[in-house]
């Protein structure tokens, strides 16, 4: 339950937020210009599709193609496209007219809203809408197929014969949109005497025990396939279409028109029932992404020879290993800036706050309690609060200041520990043959409370490296990019390949700061 | 001189209770002269010793010393001027011999030539082989040896005066007995006043000039050795006086 809902929230509080994300902190390829990176946003129908241009872009051409998926939500994703850090992404027409173009228009036509946005995406961001997937991901109603039989539904008009009767459950989001359930008022003149707004994950269960006959769902869920449903042809269009499609950017095409042909093999053979099928096999029955994709292509007969997977069972974990030596290499650079950064700002904050509330007594209680508050907040809600802050946005800053503030508890404390632990004896005769406040701290103190003070240092950064790699939620990348995508795609070479060398990077630098305090440790104790 | 008028000092104690430590005492101690303070535990002596360096303040009273206020002067600057040995020394364990008796040229940047100098010259006053001593830590001396350090250390800025605070107290009986020698003979060498606590009677007969007895906070008596001796204030005194003498 945890584990799915994680990613699930997460892709809520981004989309959420979106508009207000600063920039993301990807690191640029330095392969040469035969490398194309394909991004994806964090829901698992985005990371399918992006798998599968990937896959097709591998068998039929020669690029390296870097797969950059679960990229958060759409701004995260458009916004590293504009940077240029991705090339290419799936998307849908109707967030790209609402939530990237912003317009206003009602739009119910599909083709033309597919014409919009291209022209408009070509316009402003030179970036290109490529030919659509075929499926439309988008507001459906479905009923107990024992009702829809029972009644002849066929199509959303239907429901007005039974619309004194029959039992409707809807999600919250759909009860107040416009396009939700006021339209279907306005629109179909549809006025429901027993409706009620629910959670959408037990509006499921709720119609499969009878207790509702009708609700709402996104046309290309996985789940709609586990139950007995009817979906119901939205015959006067009021829902907005949603088609899926790749996005380019422009620039990559010109150079490289022979993408377009590739991935133009995959246009329309994605209608609303096979997208739903993949999507059932990933999220339901807990197959591999990249399983997924390579069993579609090859039944659709579109990988041609040589659709040898890449991949994890190419050779054991070594090998594996080897292969990924210099992305990995990378990665712990990222890893360590991050928990550099934050630990250095930590020691100069927390050092000082420690020695000022050895100073101020009343202050010691408020202050250490208070930042074994924040150590008591899970990680992930404190890297995620972060975002949403001006000036910190996705990326790099929202997690060094997330990892700050963890590292920050175990230096304060061992600061003021340390310092208090000093003989208050030998404080007394430092005084009395007149060493100022400040000489006492600095030539009295500090250097007895060193070890003290080092010990929580060490703490600091090994909590940190671990935290850190729940960085890569919220796109700063590190360590924890091919833990969370290994973990997504349930992938466990993806998984080590992050997780032992972070719990390596966690042994070296506690060494290192070992060997730090040896040399910072005055003799004589 | 030291000159010290009706000072009181009042602690509130545990329970909140206002204690007197010390209750409106008054002596003086003359230029080069030791004066022992001696008495109980909890007598108040220490306290005494505390206010005239200003490590304790007074709750009223003043102190003097060859005229100045000792109340309103800068405690930094009165320190410097006023050497400190407590028992056990009080040497900085994480700084060698030659750094714990150089800290304060260190402070106020001496050259390092001078600092040198002067620590080898003042171990070499305390007995203590400069090249076999300076670059040791405390903990690799006995306690006599770090007592000498500490003596070396209160020492270091010439000051004319030293405040002792049972600087003998926790060593065995022949080590002390060697430092008595030895205090007496740097006392002949540098000329130093003292103002000295201990509970020891013996060795404020033997050390001191005059001696000050405490108890309950008060001065009880004033006065030499033969003072003491001879003309008791009271009966406490003289039961004092006869308990340790004699017990020895």
């Amino acid at each position: 339950m945890r584990k799915q809902s994680l990613p699930v929230l997460l892709f809520l509080f981004f989309s959420l937020i979106g508009p207000t994300l600063a920039q993301l902190d990807l690191e640029r390829s330095n392969e040469s210009e035969h490398t194309i990176v394909v991004g994806s946003k964090l829901l698992p129908e985005s990371r399918i599709l992006a798998e599968l241009m990937s896959q097709l872009l591998e068998a039929h051409t020669d690029f390296n193609v870097v797969r950059r998926l679960g990229l958060g939500g759409t701004m995260v994703c458009f916004q590293a496209m504009q940077n240029g850090e991705i090339d290419i992404y799936p998307e849908y027409t109707g967030t790209g007219a609402v939530t990237i173009l912003e317009l206003d228009l009602k739009l119910r036509d599909p083709l033309r809203t597919y014409l919009v946005v291209s022209r408009g995406f070509r316009k402003r961001f030179n970036i290109a809408w490529l030919e659509p997937f075929g499926f439309n991901n988008t507001y459906v109603l479905a009923v107990h197929k024992d009702i829809a039989s029972q009644f002849g539904l066929e199509t959303i008009s239907d429901l007005k014969e039974v619309e004194e009767t029959i039992n409707v459950g809807v999600s919250h989001e759909f009860l107040n949109r416009a396009d939700g359930f006021p339209g279907l008022q306005d629109v179909y003149d549809l006025n429901f005497a027993n409706i009620r707004g629910m959670e959408h994950s037990l509006a499921y269960q709720a119609v499969a025990s009878r207790n509702i006959d009708v609700l709402d769902a996104f046309s290309t869920d996985g789940e709609l396939m586990r139950y007995d449903l009817t979906l119901l042809e939205d015959d006067r269009l009021l829902f907005p279409p949603y088609h899926g499609a790749p996005l380019i950017r422009q620039e990559v095409l010109s150079a490289h028109p022979q993408i377009r042909e590739v991935l133009t093999k995959l246009a329309w053979r994605l209608d609303d029932e096979t997208m739903r099928g993949l999507n059932y096999r990933v999220q339901e029955e807990k197959i591999s992404i990249a399983e997924v994709a390579r069993d579609f292509l090859q039944e659709e007969g579109l990988l041609g020879e040589a659709s040898v997977s890449q991949g994890a069972e190419a050779g054991g974990f070594l090998s594996y290993l080897q292969q990924r030596a210099g992305k990995t290499l990378s990665l712990t650079v990222e890893h360590l800036t991050l928990v550099g950064l934050s630990l250095g700002l930590a020691i100069l904050v927390g050092l000082p706050l420690g020695i000022f509330i050895t100073r101020y007594q009343r202050f010691a209680q408020p202050v250490l309690s208070l930042s074994g508050i924040i150590q008591t907040i899970p990680s992930i809600a404190l890297l995620a609060f972060f975002i949403a802050v001006p000036g910190l946005g996705l990326g790099l800053r929202s997690a060094v200041v997330a990892l700050f503030l963890y590292a920050l508890l175990p230096i304060v404390r061992n600061t003021y520990t340390g310092i208090q632990e000093v003989d208050p004896k030998l404080l007394e005769a430092a005084r009395g043959i007149g060493l100022t406040e400040r000489e006492l701290l600095t030539i009295v103190e500090l250097p007895l409370a060193v070890r003290t003070i080092m010990a929580g240092v060490r703490t600091s950064a090994v909590i940190n490296i671990g935290v850190a790699t729940l960085a890569a939620f919220i796109g700063a990348g590190g360590l924890g990019e091919p833990i969370v995508t290994g973990l997504q795609l349930n992938d466990p070479y993806l998984i080590l390949s992050g997780a032992v060398p972070a719990a390596l990077l966690a042994v070296v630098v506690d060494k290192a700061l070992g060997l730090l305090e040896g040399g910072l440790t005055p003799g004589g104790s | 001189m030291i000159s010290v008028q009706n000072i009181t000092k009042v602690f509130n104690s545990q329970d909140g209770e206002p204690v007197k430590a010390v209750d409106n005492v008054s002596f003086e101690v003359s230029e080069g002269q030791t004066l022992c303070l001696i008495g109980t535990s909890g007598s108040g002596k220490t306290t005494c010793l505390k206010m005239i360096n200003r490590l304790v303040e007074p709750t009223s009273g003043d102190i003097w010393i060859n005229g100045t206020d000792v109340i309103h002067a800068c405690p930094i600057e009165l320190r410097r001027g006023l050497g400190y040995v407590i028992q056990k020394a009080g040497l900085l364990p994480h700084l060698t011999v030659a750094q714990n008796v150089g800290l304060l040229p260190r402070i106020l940047h001496w050259e390092n030539e001078r600092k040198r100098a002067r620590v080898d010259e003042l171990l070499d006053l305390v007995s203590l082989s400069p090249d076999q001593y300076r670059d040791r830590y405390p903990r690799e001396l006995s306690g006599g040896q770090q007592q000498r350090v500490g003596v070396a250390r209160a020492l270091v800025l010439d000051p004319p005066i030293i405040l002792m605070d049972e600087p003998f107290g926790a060593l065995d009986p022949i080590t002390r007995e060697g430092l008595h020698d030895e205090f007496l003979r740097l006392k002949e060498e540098v000329g130093k006043t003292v103002v000295m606590v201990t509970h020891d009677l013996a060795e404020a007969f033997k050390l001191g000039d005059c001696i000050a007895l405490m108890d309950g906070g008060k001065l009880v008596q004033f006065g030499s050795e033969d003072d003491f001796r001879e003309r008791p204030e009271n009966d406490f005194v003289q039961d004092f006086v006869r308990s340790h003498v004699e017990s020895r």
